[in-house]
């Protein structure tokens, strides 16, 4: 054996026995979700721990497009752009009707359009009597963060007391999780909850800040129809000793919201065919999906080393396999693929659950899989 | 690094936290075993792992092809890895419990020398641990050995021959 041999032997004699604290990973999703996510978006409650990073690089306003509701286009001048004052006695409604959505709010409330686009997030609309700002800063690398470059683009809302801001936003790539799932308990983030929106799926979180004079912040996230990465977020945020009626108002305005566009009526017939099609593509993406028969309500059983999208089993699992597909009442195609198995003197029964979304026409464009990785039986 | 499905790494890549919790579970242990190599301390080594995976979160989105998922996710330990070694004092212990794993292994190779071999391995500087630990734990060919560490080949090359070099100087001052 020569010294490189030997020194290979040693060091998986040293190493493959080690192994991490056994909440190491559980630690590291905490501080994951903890650090928010780079370049997506940002409330105004992050512009405090954005501060200091912006005496240090050039902060550069991007032109937002202003106008009236119905109005002529009006330049944004400044990181002010985007202020709405009253233009009419509260109690009156004006009507909203852009974007696929339509809904009704106060019509002492300013709406400008903004359309600003920071790469997959476009900022529709500013609506309220507070101020709407969307803008991007050049991050340049430093000492500390040698990696870090690029352009950090957000949306912000500020309200002072008494003041009411709604942002309107459309999310449209890239691909993701699919559309909001409300059967999907792992779907909803810290705080959110599910709720129907207009007739759509959708999320809501209520946040308040503590403290006298706190700002409210609710935000709802809508499933665009037919569209398997795209959704509608709504953000609201105000203050004040009117924040009870400012809320009825935000709350109202939510309440009212409509779809326009048509959304595609599926036939139940295609079911079958767009199926086995999905079951090819995600076969190619990863063989553990070999199992699944291609018909919708059959069921195969096999043995299994690799469940979809995990590593290899420590050892064989004997697995019971059913595929089945159904069209949802947003124009998009839902394949489950459940892998279930029994118990057993070294394993508790349990199922492994893989949900596929398909556009109207079949394409498959999302996948959602698992249990915790805890709920499955001798991984790694 | 493990074999991560692509349409979990795209999905993580399109911001699917739930996505990138699947990532950790199933990364964590293999990035704990190359960066312990490089740390040669438990607690650095989860250390540098956490790092790894908060700088993947932040920067995945730039991985244009989810293909590059374990090369890149491996230069983001290995260099978490170097950069905890840095911030600690230069002079370290051996790690004992590092050396006491070492009990009741296959006879191939006898416990002594793999004791040997391992106590001179510590005593390398991390960036030779680093290129032995790529090239002869990780099974790395030479050119992903000089990625994972950002380094130009020709000089994975060279400190790859200076380690296994100093390697064996290590062994004859302990004999």
């Amino acid at each position: 054996m020569n010294p490189e041999e030997r020194l290979a032997e040693a060091l998986h004699a040293a190493l493959d026995a080690g192994r991490p604290s056994p909440d190491l990973a559980d630690r590291i999703v905490e501080r994951v979700s903890a650090s928010g996510r780079r370049s997506v978006r940002s409330s105004t409650r992050m512009l405090a721990g954005i501060a200091a990073l912006v005496l240090v690089v050039a902060l550069v306003p991007l032109a937002i497009s202003l106008r009236s509701n119905g109005g002529p286009s009006i330049p944004a001048p400044s990181a002010s752009a985007g202020s709405m004052t009253p233009t009419a006695p509260t109690g009156t409604l004006a009507h909203f009707d852009r974007d696929g959505l339509a809904f009704d709010y106060p019509a002492s409330w300013t709406a400008s359009v903004s359309g600003f686009n920071m790469h997959y997030i476009t900022i529709l609309d500013f609506l309220g009597t507070g101020t709407g700002l969307a803008t991007c800063t050049a991050i340049t690398p430093g000492p500390a963060e040698p990696s870090l470059e690029g352009t950090e683009c957000g949306a912000y809302l500020h309200v002072g007391s008494e003041q009411v801001a709604v942002e309107l936003s459309l999310q449209d790539g890239p691909p993701r999780g699919g559309p909001i799932d409300p059967t999907n308990p792992a779907g909803l983030g810290s705080g959110e909850k599910y709720v129907t929106v207009g007739g759509l799926p959708a999320t809501f979180q209520d946040d308040m800040e503590s403290g006298a004079g706190a700002t409210v912040a609710l935000n709802w996230t809508l499933s665009v129809p037919a569209q398997l990465n795209s959704t509608y977020a709504i953000q609201a945020e105000f203050k004040g000793p009117g924040a009870a009626e400012m809320r009825a108002q935000v709350e109202a305005l939510v309440a009212s919201i409509r779809y326009d566009p048509p959304v595609p009526v599926l036939n139940p017939a295609d079911g079958p065919r767009f199926a086995a099609s999905a079951l090819a593509w995600a076969l190619s993406t990863d063989p553990a999906f070999s199992c699944f028969p291609t018909v919708p309500g059959a069921t195969a059983t096999a043995t299994v080393t690799q469940l979809p999208a995990y590593p290899a089993l420590r050892k064989p699992l004997p697995v019971t396999c059913t595929t089945d597909i159904e069209p949802s009442a947003i124009g998009l195609w839902r394949l489950t693929l459940t892998e279930s198995w029994t118990a057993a003197s070294d394993r508790s029964a349990g199922s492994f659950t893989t949900t596929i979304w398909l556009d109207s026409n079949g394409a498959p464009g999302a996948t959602v899989g698992g249990p915790a990785p805890a709920g499955i039986p001798y991984s790694q | 690094m493990t074999a991560v499905a692509g349409h979990l790494v795209l999905a993580a890549r399109s911001g699917d936290a739930s996505a990138f919790e699947m990532i950790v579970h199933a990364e964590t242990p293999a990035a704990y075993r190359l960066a312990l190599s490089i740390v040669r301390s438990p607690a650095e080594a989860e250390d540098a792992v956490q790092e790894a995976f908060l700088r993947a979160w932040r920067d995945i989105g730039k991985l244009r092809e989810v293909e590059l998922w374990p090369a890149w996710f491996r230069r983001l330990t290995v260099r978490s890895a170097l950069d905890q070694t840095r911030r600690r004092p230069r002079v370290r212990e051996v790690d004992l419990e590092m050396a006491l794993d070492l009990s009741g292994l296959e006879p191939s190779v006898d416990t002594a020398d793999r004791l040997e071999l391992i106590a001179a391995f510590d005593r390398l500087s991390p960036e030779d641990r680093a290129i032995l630990a790529l090239r002869f734990y990780q099974d790395l060919e030479i050119p992903d050995a000089a990625a994972a560490l950002g380094i130009p080949l020709g000089t994975a090359k060279s400190r790859l021959h200076r380690a296994l070099g100093r390697l064996r100087d290590q062994l004859e001052r302990q004999r």
